[in-house]
């Protein structure tokens, strides 16, 4: 048993398989789950918003741009001079990172999790029966059911319409699809205003054209479970962030910017 | 600007790919090795990842492989059959059921009706006129001897476990938890046992007296009456009973996921005899024992081919093969046959007393 198994995997496929035993269906299993992650890394995600909001306040105040303009020929010595500043006000100014960086353990836990619990084979089942907890009746529900919609979870999710497979990929990736627009909603809606020309900008544009094709890739090639994962977490992102009043609806029509 | 972009570009290729090898990838092994030995003992046909390979068991030869050159996208772990008329029948991974030449491997024909998202788990049944093949896709399929579909009898779940036949019927292990006995000719249901409270994943025993004995994922060894599936009696065991038992008169043995191996007696379910030959590890015993005179023969998870005396338990030897062993010992030429999974070698022989004998590693 490694460390990795313990106190990741172990957990994940355990409360997939409680909340799968109570409700009785994959799929739901999954939001419930999702949501439930989300719950738990709340804190995360408050603290990453206060910590970009107080970045962006940072760098709109006259000290800030005092050190801009002073060290304006010298980007090592600028840099040296923000860090310094950042301390001062108390800002990590890689706290807003943390979030981000805490899902990709997850994105492949509960992806070894789910594709575990659904256990289609037969070492996918003695590892299954190695992985359960002592009080979770595991004898009960396997074979769980993988069928979620239209969906297998434990296949990569492909929509067949009457049968036709335009680009010879079995079928319509409509997950995937969702995947890459939700994260792109995500990504826009999450964005702060930002100037043009600022490198800050410019990587935040970068990724927010990657970063939906990379989870969309991922989606197109895994298992549906995780990408019913993607977009439930994607939603409640979305949503968290709505709550909080910090959605950035200018970012994704242009029209109000402008005006604005 | 352009820099910047290539650099995030290349960061999330990077993390692309770092999830995908962290996720596991779709190319795992699923299963292990499947082995038929025929029936004069001389070839072992080997169901492993790529291809079927038949081996000369005399030596540890190879005598030839299916398809001749690998192709990832078919995989092949069920046991193969062979049939009375001289076929070998084998189902993939990829949902296709083939009849190959033992003698050369050769493509007889190739049924292509079940579900293409699903796979053959289990090893098909085959006697002299008819062939019985169990899938993933819920289905058990019957055929004639040319590959012509007779009938399918649709469970509840999927199929991992051959079918046993006794005469008109066949018994049919289910993943939904149900054994069913079905008209051989027809495939009509003449009875289902209410749920067993697990899995029955691995083809049952049966007794010539008619009790049917099926391990389960509830923890027990059970037996049936074969006339109408009400059950006889329950061995309670330490954790998931995988396969069904191997009989030698009136004792059964078996082993259970948690490490034990039990002799029963055939007739009351009261264990004889149990041992746990690995209690660090738990390592897990799956598939049936071999019984060869007065040995029983086992395999476990932990690599490990075991002999013990049938009358107690007691040990008499044991091998350290390597890999994974879920796959069971099996007799041919005079040796005892292992076929380890993530392991260089494909197959290993021993003679009874435990001396390695040859090893068959397939050429690249």
């Amino acid at each position: 048993m490694n460390f990795w198994d313990l106190l990741i995997l172990d957990p994940m496929i355990n409360i997939l398989l409680g909340i799968y035993s109570v409700i009785g269906n994959f799929g739901i299993a999954i939001i419930l789950f999702t949501l439930l992650i989300r719950a738990i890394t709340y804190p995360l995600t408050r603290s990453q918003i206060k910590g970009t909001t107080a970045m962006q306040d940072m760098q709109k105040s006259p000290e800030f741009q005092k050190l801009q303009k002073k060290y304006k020929d010298d980007k090592q010595k600028l840099q040296q001079a923000q860090m310094e500043l950042y301390k001062e006000k108390g800002i990590n100014p890689l706290g807003s990172c943390l979030p981000t960086l805490i899902q990709f353990p997850i994105i492949i836990g509960l992806y070894q999790a789910v594709i575990r619990a659904l256990a289609v084979t037969p070492t996918q089942m003695i590892e299954l029966n190695s992985h359960a907890y002592p009080f979770i009746n595991i004898s009960k529900l396997v074979m769980i059911n993988n069928q979620f919609l239209w969906m297998d979870l434990s296949q990569p999710e492909r929509l067949s319409i009457f049968g036709i497979d335009l680009f010879g990929i079995g079928g319509i990736p409509v997950l995937a699809i969702i995947v890459v627009i939700t994260t792109f909603l995500q990504s826009r809606l999450m964005t702060p205003p930002s100037q043009p020309g600022e490198q800050g900008a410019q990587m935040t544009q970068a990724m927010n054209l990657y970063m939906p094709l990379l989870m969309g890739y991922l989606a197109f090639s895994f298992a549906a479970g995780l990408a019913v994962y993607f977009v439930t977490s994607n939603l409640a992102t979305i949503g968290s962030y709505a709550m909080m009043g910090r959605l950035n609806w200018d970012n994704l029509i242009p029209k109000r910017k402008e005006k604005a | 600007m352009k820099k910047t972009r290539l650099i995030i570009l290349f960061g999330l290729l990077t993390l692309g790919l770092l999830i995908s090898a962290c996720a596991g990838g779709r190319t795992q092994t699923t299963s292990w090795p499947g082995l038929t030995v025929d029936p004069d003992g001389e070839v072992g046909y080997v169901a492993s990842g790529t291809q079927v390979y038949a081996v000369n068991l005399v030596n540890g030869t190879e005598k030839w492989r299916f398809p001749a050159e690998s192709d990832n996208n078919i995989t092949f772990y069920a046991p193969p059959a062979l049939t009375d008329d001289g076929q070998l029948i084998v189902g993939g991974y990829n949902s296709l059921l083939y009849s190959l030449n033992p003698e050369n491997g050769q493509q007889n024909w190739v049924w292509d009706g079940a579900d293409p998202s699903q796979r053959y788990v289990a090893g098909p049944l085959a006697d002299s006129d008819q062939i019985y093949a169990p899938s993933s896709d819920k289905n058990l399929y019957s055929f004639d001897m040319n590959g012509s579909l007779l009938w399918t009898y649709t469970t509840e779940d999927a199929l991992w476990g051959t079918p046993t036949k006794d005469g008109e019927v066949v018994f049919l292990p289910g993943m939904d938890h149900s054994v069913y006995a079905l008209n051989a000719q027809t495939g009509r249901l003449i009875w289902k046992t209410d749920p067993l409270g697990g899995s029955v994943a691995a083809n049952p025993t049966l007794n010539p007296d008619g009790q049917l004995y099926v391990g389960t994922f509830n923890n027990e060894l059970l037996s049936l009456n074969s006339e109408n599936g009400q059950i006889n009696w329950r061995m309670p065991a330490a954790n998931w009973v995988w396969s069904g038992p191997t009989q030698d008169g009136g004792t059964l043995y078996v082993g259970d996921l948690e490490g034990n191996f039990y002799s029963v007696d055939a007739e009351t379910g009261t264990i004889v005899w149990k041992i746990q030959p690995d209690p660090d590890n738990e390592s897990a015993i799956v598939e049936k024992p071999l019984v060869l005179g007065d040995t029983v023969y086992f395999t476990s998870e932990n690599g490990s081919l075991y002999a013990v005396d049938a009358a107690n338990g007691n040990p008499l030897w044991s091998k350290e093969v390597g890999g994974k062993l879920y796959a069971g010992p099996q007799a041919g030429a005079e040796t005892i046959l292992v076929a380890p999974l993530n392991a260089d070698e494909l197959l290993v022989a021993f003679d009874p007393n435990g001396v390695q004998k040859w090893v068959f590693i397939p050429a690249e």
